[in-house]
């Protein structure tokens, strides 16, 4: 089944474009969308991270516990924002 | 919350300025620091003597001496908003800088300096509502005695091809799957592999460095929420194209994979897997 499903992809996406040989470029995949090759595969890494509008929660300054933040605020005068939730948070896995 | 009140400009300027902000998974009510936990229940029982809504999922705001002042259950903006600025009024609140530097809150782990870190994100094709708003991420550390696994025994030449063995690919494609309800962190009790390959081969032999094509496929079951029944069980469905670089008798330099196609039931998702070095590894390098 899996063997078949390689096959259909392999396929689908085309030949190895480049002679494999020593010392040759890396041999990447023709797809629809052009080349997988390193580049390509770099390039999506970088589409699929969290943006900077994803990560504004990391331009506030979190204390690490409840018991720091109490600390801080009885120092500073300040008050506490204590959030809890199911999950995590940080991961988006919640 | 994440992609609401606490990705508002108005509420992250109050919070920098007036509070010390801090958040807690009830994950970690059992385990940790003992006084922690103590101040953790101490909070939730004054909320609920107060007749305050209190619950998992909860705003609190606590006076600099410690006494609960306020809290909601699951507040939208403009109630958070509301409730940072009635604080600020009634407890005189001056602005100032952050008493604390910000900081990645999704900060790569400890690791032994042989692991193999990989960050995964894997974001919604659609990027806003609800579980959509926020890519899903996770850090998947790998140990020598893992990593080592997805290399080769014997002689390295072009075209050279293997099969990852499953106890490995299960260790990368279980944490392959974007947001969805969790109760605790990399909830994959309930994923289902149905079907997992992963072949690699020697694309290119640079002096020392190997370098390798990775083409993987995953058929997943996993329901969408944890301990709820539900008719139509999601699937992860997905291929996935990489590659990697290693030094035989050394280790992985780098390893890097995307999917070319991933559903999760009827919904387009992309998986990113790119390694990290410590540190103290980028240092030496």
């Amino acid at each position: 089944m899996i063997q078949t499903r390689f096959a259909m992809v392999a396929l689908i996406l085309g030949c190895i474009s480049a002679p494999i040989g020593l010392g040759a470029e890396p041999a990447a995949v023709q797809g629809a969308e052009g080349t997988y090759d390193l580049a390509w595969v770099e390039k999506r890494i970088q589409e699929l991270q969290p943006t900077s509008a994803e990560r504004r929660f990391d331009e506030i300054a979190w204390a690490g516990n409840i018991c720091e933040a109490l600390r801080l605020a009885r120092e500073q005068g300040r008050a506490v924002f204590y959030f809890t939730h199911d999950g995590r948070m940080a991961s988006g896995r919640c | 919350m994440r992609a609401g009140p606490l990705s508002n400009e108005k509420v992250i300027s109050l919070l920098n300025g007036c509070f010390i902000p801090v958040y807690a998974s009830n994950e970690d009510d059992k385990t940790c620091a003992r006084d922690e936990q103590i101040e953790r229940q101490r909070i939730y029982r004054e909320a609920l003597t107060a007749r305050m809504s209190a619950g998992s999922v909860c705003l609190y705001i606590l006076a600099p001496d410690g006494r609960v002042i306020d809290a909601q259950t699951v507040p939208r903006l403009p109630k958070v908003t509301s409730m940072l600025e009635n604080a600020i009024q009634s407890l005189q609140l001056k602005p100032g800088k952050p008493v604390l530097k910000p900081a990645p809150q999704f900060a790569r782990p400890k690791a032994y300096v042989e692991s193999l870190v990989l960050h995964l994100a894997a974001p919604y094709e659609q990027r806003h509502g609800s579980w959509h708003d926020v890519p899903a991420e996770s850090w998947i550390v790998l140990s020598k005695g893992e990593w080592t696994r997805l290399l080769p025994a014997g002689e390295v030449k072009p075209g050279l091809s293997w099969e990852i063995e499953r106890s490995v690919t299960t260790r990368l494609f279980n944490y392959f799957y974007p947001a969805t309800e969790d109760t605790f962190e990399n909830q994959i009790d309930r994923n289902s592999i149905e079907e997992q390959a992963l072949k690699a081969t020697v694309v290119a032999v640079n002096g020392p460095l190997v370098r390798v094509r990775l083409d993987g496929h995953l058929l997943m079951s996993r329901p969408f929420y944890p301990r709820h029944p539900e008719n139509r069980v999601g699937k992860v469905d997905a291929t996935m194209i990489g590659y990697m670089e290693y030094e035989p008798g050394k280790g992985i330099r780098w390893l890097k994979m995307v999917s070319l196609k991933a559903e999760y039931g009827d919904l387009k998702f992309g998986i990113a897997v790119c390694s990290e070095q410590s540190e103290e590894k980028k240092a030496g390098n």
